[in-house]
């Protein structure tokens, strides 16, 4: 399928071992190009290090430096990785005309987000399928901001959901969802680094299943849940907390599932 | 406030006050708070305890520099401390009893005791309380029926703590005058010399202090005239939650939208009349505007400091008072809920709020005080630390303090909170 991945960036971020892209390159898909809403390097620094913690921060920047390729299932124990190097174009933001001249150019048929914000109608219409989006929490539960916190915070199942995106806050149908199994090591930083791992494996199994169908599923009704927002640094602090003392025992959604889970998992995360 | 009105002002001010005002801004404590907040800088936030600590020893120095007894209206950086304020001294009286008996500090309830003496003294012979700042007894009296409910929260809490039958008394004089100049449908349209508008929204505080009469003495006539009102406040709540008949001025020079403070007066009415009467409706009223603006403030990161029928604002200042209002509404509906959306709100306004307080210096006046606006010279009640801005922040730390002590108790027990049900 033809893709567009759509991500919000510093300009002299790489995408060059980018999990994402070459995984999906390996999956057989096109990656017509990656729309970049540029940031700047003092903002995005301040929010990887908010949503990542200190250590996690640190060490993803220094896999990065190193040019060392984050592991993923399929690379590692499925198909042969393949070299991309995706044409990059910067824009202003998202829903800008510019944004729209170059996805009208691209024609891709399928569009996927990756860390940004609300994306308006116009945008949304353009590609020939729809757009997707990997979000790090149940829906319709746990819509908006900082969700594996508050995920967290409430003793709630941490899970990555991939979902159709509409013009609502995380209100479109979910095509996968396969909850993170937490460890009491892990903190709110580390289980958002499983959570981006896990996310590439789902993106891609939907993908997957969407080359097939060729169209995204229609939505009915109005969304549930409850959109969340920045969590307070005080809460985020009890939320590590929480996943320190309780950790591995905090109860899954399924039981049953747990060590099918587990297995699988293990797999995406063994090296990450 | 925009320079030419700051400069109107300064025309029509008198030449004592601009003296007053050229003598305190020499003082380097004030100097730098017009630079701080010109150039539109904050502080780092303390711990809450610290904030609210320092804010009680404010209203503290505020009840010791009302000379006539009460609590002062405030700190003006024109004309320092002002004239006792009967309304607010009132609705003070509660809060230094909450101190009181979360701290220990036992001399608080004397200070509250005292405060109640004082309003009883000064209540009109027809029961009601006046409007604005009380400048002795040969001043004039104008009867206002805001600033009666708010003594009257005074009053009876004072006879709960101490069940001394004078407060009682003067709780239900007052009462009954508020039920004698009530409309049909329920409304209060009284002439107010503080604002031009007559009839408010934000009476149902008003409605509230009936309320609390009728759980003392269950006595039905104010719960009747309470819920009267209340209807009445319910049928100003448009679609969107905005209410309407809720600011202060109606002339298209003045000030026509509600100022946050009056917003959350009407939510803080609705929820405490929920908390007395189980009447869901005003829950879910006050759920409902309150929801709307956690959005706004979570969208903006800011609180502005009004807001029009749309829930448009072009304020550029952030109504302080207002501020510690709603994040008191927000923790309220957190414990009734267990929303942890509103207690996440409630915190960071606080947090915004903890950042325009200054607690290190060593002016007396503005040492843990609430400014009216944010920046000082903010449409709100510029240039002053009011007292209900204080009295307000303090209430709302208080209670930021004890519900964080229950849910760090919670989360660290491995209770499942919030979203359980995925599907909701």
């Amino acid at each position: 399928m033809k893709i567009v991945l759509f991500s919000r960036v510093p300009r002299w971020y790489s995408f060059r071992n980018e999990r994402l892209v070459s995984r999906l390159a390996a999956e057989g898909h096109e990656i017509a190009g990656i729309i970049v809403e540029q940031t700047s390097t003092f903002k995005s620094i301040r929010e990887w290090l908010w949503k990542l913690g200190f250590r996690v921060f640190i060490k993803k920047a220094l896999q990065k430096i190193a040019g060392k390729k984050a592991p993923n299932r399929a690379a590692k124990n499925i198909l042969p990785s393949r070299k991309v190097s995706p044409k990059v174009f910067f824009v202003k933001s998202h829903n800008s005309i510019e944004c729209a001249a170059i996805l009208k150019n691209l024609e891709p048929e399928i569009i996927v987000l990756r860390g940004c914000g609300i994306i308006k109608k116009q945008i949304l219409e353009i590609p020939r399928i729809g757009v997707i989006n990997p979000h790090y929490a149940l829906l319709p539960a746990y819509r908006g901001m900082d969700v594996t916190e508050w995920s967290a915070l409430h003793g709630a199942p941490v899970a990555v959901s991939v979902h159709t995106v509409n013009e609502g806050v995380d209100t479109g149908i979910v095509l996968k969802s396969e909850e993170i199994l937490i460890s009491s090591e892990d903190t709110t930083g580390t289980l958002r680094d499983k959570c981006a791992a896990l996310a590439v494996e789902l993106i891609a199994e939907a993908l997957s299943e969407i080359a097939v169908k060729r169209v995204l599923p229609e939505e009915f009704g109005k969304a549930g849940g409850r959109q969340y927002f920045q969590m307070h640094p005080r809460l985020k602090k009890l939320a590590d907390a929480r996943i320190k003392k309780f950790g591995a025992t905090e109860k899954s959604i399924n039981e049953d599932q747990k060590s099918k889970t587990k297995n699988r998992q293990a797999a995406t995360f063994a090296e990450n | 406030m925009t320079l030419t009105a700051i400069s109107r002002k300064l025309k029509n001010a008198p030449l004592s006050k601009l003296s007053g005002a050229a003598f305190r801004a020499a003082n380097p404590s004030i100097g730098y708070l017009w630079l701080r907040d010109f150039f539109g800088r904050l502080r780092a936030a303390r711990s809450t305890q610290k904030h609210l600590e320092e804010t009680i020893n404010w209203l503290m120095r505020a009840q010791d520099n009302a000379k006539s007894g009460g609590v002062s209206g405030g700190y003006s950086v024109i004309e320092g401390w002002l004239a006792p304020y009967p309304e607010t001294t009132g609705y003070i009286i509660p809060t230094f009893y909450d101190y009181a008996a979360f701290s220990g500090k036992e001399n608080l309830r004397e200070r509250a005791a005292h405060l109640a003496d004082w309003e009883i003294e000064v209540q009109m012979p027809c029961g009601a309380v006046q409007a604005g700042l009380f400048y002795g007894r040969n001043s004039e009296q104008k009867a206002a029926v805001f600033n009666t409910g708010q003594v009257i929260l005074g009053w009876c809490r004072t006879f709960s703590e101490t069940k001394s039958e004078k407060y009682m008394l003067a709780a239900r004089r007052a009462g009954d005058w508020l039920l004698k100049v009530q409309a049909q449908d329920g409304a209060w349209r009284v002439a107010s010399s503080e604002t031009e508008t007559s009839v408010h929204a934000y009476d149902a505080r008003t409605a509230w202090s009936l309320l609390e009469i009728y759980a003392l003495t269950d006595e039905k006539k104010y719960l009747d005239a309470a819920v009267r009102k209340l209807d009445w406040v319910l049928a100003q709540q448009r679609e969107n939650g905005w209410f309407a008949e809720n600011a202060f001025f109606v002339s298209k020079d003045k000030w026509t939208v509600p100022p946050t403070h009056t917003i959350a007066y009407v939510l803080e009415g609705l929820l405490e009349s929920f908390r007395i009467t189980k009447d869901e409706r005003y829950l879910r009223a006050s759920e409902k505007t309150a929801e709307k603006l956690l959005r706004i403030f979570e969208l903006r990161r800011f609180m502005a400091g009004e807001f029009d029928e749309k829930w448009k604002s072009k304020a550029k200042y952030s109504c302080l008072t207002g501020n510690a209002q709603m994040a008191g509404v927000w923790l309220k509906i957190f414990q009734i809920t267990s929303d942890t959306r509103y207690l996440n709100a409630a915190l960071k306004l606080n947090d915004y709020t903890k950042s325009t307080q200054n607690v290190a210096t060593l002016h007396g006046g503005i040492r843990g005080g609430i400014k009216g606006s944010q920046p000082i010279f903010g449409r709100y009640t510029p240039f002053i630390y009011v007292n209900w801005g204080a009295k307000f922040f303090a209430d709302t730390l208080l209670l930021e303090e004890k519900i964080m002590s229950q849910f760090e108790t919670d989360v660290l027990d491995g209770k499942n909170l919030g979203a359980q049900n995925p599907e909701n």
